[in-house]
């Protein structure tokens, strides 16, 4: 078994509204993001993961068992939810402390795996102020020392970089890589495409409670032939560059986007990076940008989407 | 033949117990609840219940029997059949209890709570035992307080005081299983804690009022059953042999547990739904 969660077929309901419909999925070892707009069933799906909820139908496997009514899975799962979910009173190192021996820590052993969570996560200098005066992205590093202060072998993180600050998406984005080095397991949920790009390559794309696509993201992306590739120019002389590229037979639109920006869509976009540079040589017309929308995750997934 | 170094890494830690876990979570809970209010509200309970207790048997010392009346075990119900002290405890129960449950489900804290290896039924009973503590230091503790000083004092023999601390303990039970399940059940309604410390201290003060009214409109003294309070000051009657309650200890005593079982019974029930709303 190389799989540290299996979905098979999930359904969870609450009343008339489905959280999850026959959702689908492996998730193995390492970092594996799930993606979705906001109300897709992530969340559904991480309370699941974590025994709070029971599917109505299919079958969930954590570390190969069953989540629901067994409580002492949650030793091997670490959870961060995307909610505040912090008592404002208390300081950083007395909720650590405090939900580590919900986990079934001893006192001193609590406060020892607190110590360290909080220094992972870059907070032993203000560990004994109180969060109440904490900013959403320092309350977003205690909930993930929290979640993972007793060095559970998975790690489900529900919107982890929301409301940090841009040093602090460094940080931690390079944290979750030294975790999952160590052998730790990551389940990753975004809604904010580009975070997860620079986070995974393995990815399960959510909607409506369905798997919409599952897999690498290059390869999902060399699936979709049928979707235009977009390609953005940016030079001096857009009209005669267009003039050019219209001809060619692979390019399906061109379009000024503004005044000194091209956007070209083709379905082979690896002829079209091939010839552009003889084209631009030939008629000696300066581009000095070149970037690619659609390599980014929010092109394909409005697309598969759609 | 080959040799392979040892891989010496620290054991994970022994984990402890589920009561233990739990006992984490009451412990945390009477913390929360240690606030200004609740111990100002705890030091009134003292002084309306303690004070009666000394001085109604300091002066049964010199005045004569006919005023104060005989004193012995229905004296100690004296402090309990005053107003005053129900009132306070009423504040001290919906005060305390208002966001034992309340709180967790506006911050979503729940959500931590149950993804760890507790169960809703440990969640449940550590929030309601740290309730019943505070139920318990103003339902129970002053009277035991108060006994013992008059005993220190030379007022009562010890087998007159151990009854009236055994009476105390059960009125205590009774008032802490009714007073606390019906907190905890209101807390479970709402993610306000205003809310549910004002449902909690209509329900228990109102149910009074309005029952009171209604039995002395029809003259029927069945309707008082439905109030806790009347139940529990039966109880106390009841237990210390005080004249002048026309309900049957008995009866109020099972109505107040069935106050209970019902309220922790809904009160559970509408925590495992909270979770499904809370989504």
């Amino acid at each position: 078994m190389t799989e540290v969660v299996r979905a098979e077929n999930t359904t969870k309901r609450y009343g008339e509204v489905l959280g999850l419909n026959g959702f689908t999925a492996n998730f193995g070892p390492g970092i594996t993001a799930l993606i979705g707009p906001n109300g897709s069933g992530k969340s559904t799906f991480f309370r699941l993961l974590t025994g709070q909820l029971r599917p109505d139908s299919g079958q969930l496997a954590v570390l190969g068992r069953d989540p629901w009514a067994n409580r002492a899975n949650s030793a091997g799962v670490g959870y961060c939810p995307e909610h505040p979910a912090v008592y404002g009173w208390m300081t950083p190192f007395e909720f650590v402390t405090y939900l580590l021996r919900l986990d079934g820590f001893s006192r001193r052993a609590a406060e020892e795996g607190a110590d360290a969570a909080l220094a992972t996560v870059g907070l032993s200098d203000v560990a004994d102020r109180r969060l109440r005066g904490f900013s959403k992205g320092m309350r977003q590093r205690v909930k993930i020392a929290q979640a993972l202060a007793h060095d559970p072998a998975l790690l489900l993180l529900d919107e982890p970089l929301n409301g940090l600050d841009p040093l602090g998406r460094v940080q931690l984005l390079d944290l979750f890589g030294r975790l999952a080095a160590k052998g730790h397991h990551l389940i990753v949920s975004s809604h904010v495409l580009y975070e997860v790009e620079r986070l995974t390559e393995e990815i399960v794309m959510i909607s409506n409670g369905r798997v919409l696509a599952i897999g690498n993201i290059h390869r999902i992306r060399d699936a979709l032939d049928a979707h235009p590739h977009s390609i953005a120019l940016r030079t001096k002389e857009p009209r005669r560059l267009a003039e050019r590229l219209t001809a060619w037979e692979n390019v399906t639109s061109v379009e000024i986007a503004e005044p000194d920006r091209l956007v070209v869509r083709t379905k082979a976009p690896d002829l079209f990076y091939r010839d552009l540079p003889g084209l631009v040589l030939d008629a000696s017309i300066e581009v000095y940008e070149m970037s690619s929308p659609d390599d980014n995750l929010e092109a394909v997934f409005r697309f598969l989407s759609e | 033949m080959t040799i392979f170094a040892p891989n010496y890494a620290p054991a994970p830690p022994a984990l402890e117990s589920r009561s233990k876990r739990a006992l984490a979570i009451l412990g945390h809970q009477i913390q929360v609840q240690s606030g200004v209010l609740n111990i100002v509200l705890l030091l009134f309970i003292f002084v309306v219940v303690v004070a009666p207790l000394v001085v109604t048997f300091y002066l049964s010392q010199f005045l004569p029997s006919g005023i104060l009346g005989t004193t012995g075990l229905s004296t100690f119900y004296g402090p309990i059949g005053q107003q005053v002290w129900f009132i306070l405890l009423i504040i001290l129960v919906s005060s305390a209890g208002a966001a034992v449950i309340a709180r967790d489900v506006a911050t979503k804290a729940m959500t931590m709570y149950l993804a760890r290896p507790i169960r809703p039924i440990d969640y449940l009973g550590a929030k309601s035992g740290a309730l019943a503590f505070w139920v318990f230091l103003g339902g129970v503790l002053p009277g035991w307080v108060g006994t013992v000083i008059v005993l220190a004092l030379g007022y009562v023999s010890l087998p007159l005081a151990l009854e009236a601390i055994a009476g105390y303990f059960v009125i205590g039970v009774f008032s802490i299983t009714a007073f606390t399940g019906l907190a905890v059940f209101f807390s479970s309604l709402t993610p306000r804690s205003t809310l549910a410390g004002a449902a909690t201290f209509g329900a228990l003060l109102g149910s009074d009022v309005v029952m009171g009214v209604l039995s002395g409109i029809s003259g029927k003294v069945v309707f008082l059953y439905a109030s806790p309070v009347q139940d529990v000051l039966a109880v106390a009657a009841g237990v210390f042999g005080a004249s002048g309650n026309s309900l049957n200890p008995w009866s109020s005593g099972v109505v107040l547990v069935g106050f209970a079982v019902a309220a922790f019974g809904l009160a559970y029930v509408r925590l495992l739904r909270t979770q499904v709303i809370a989504e």
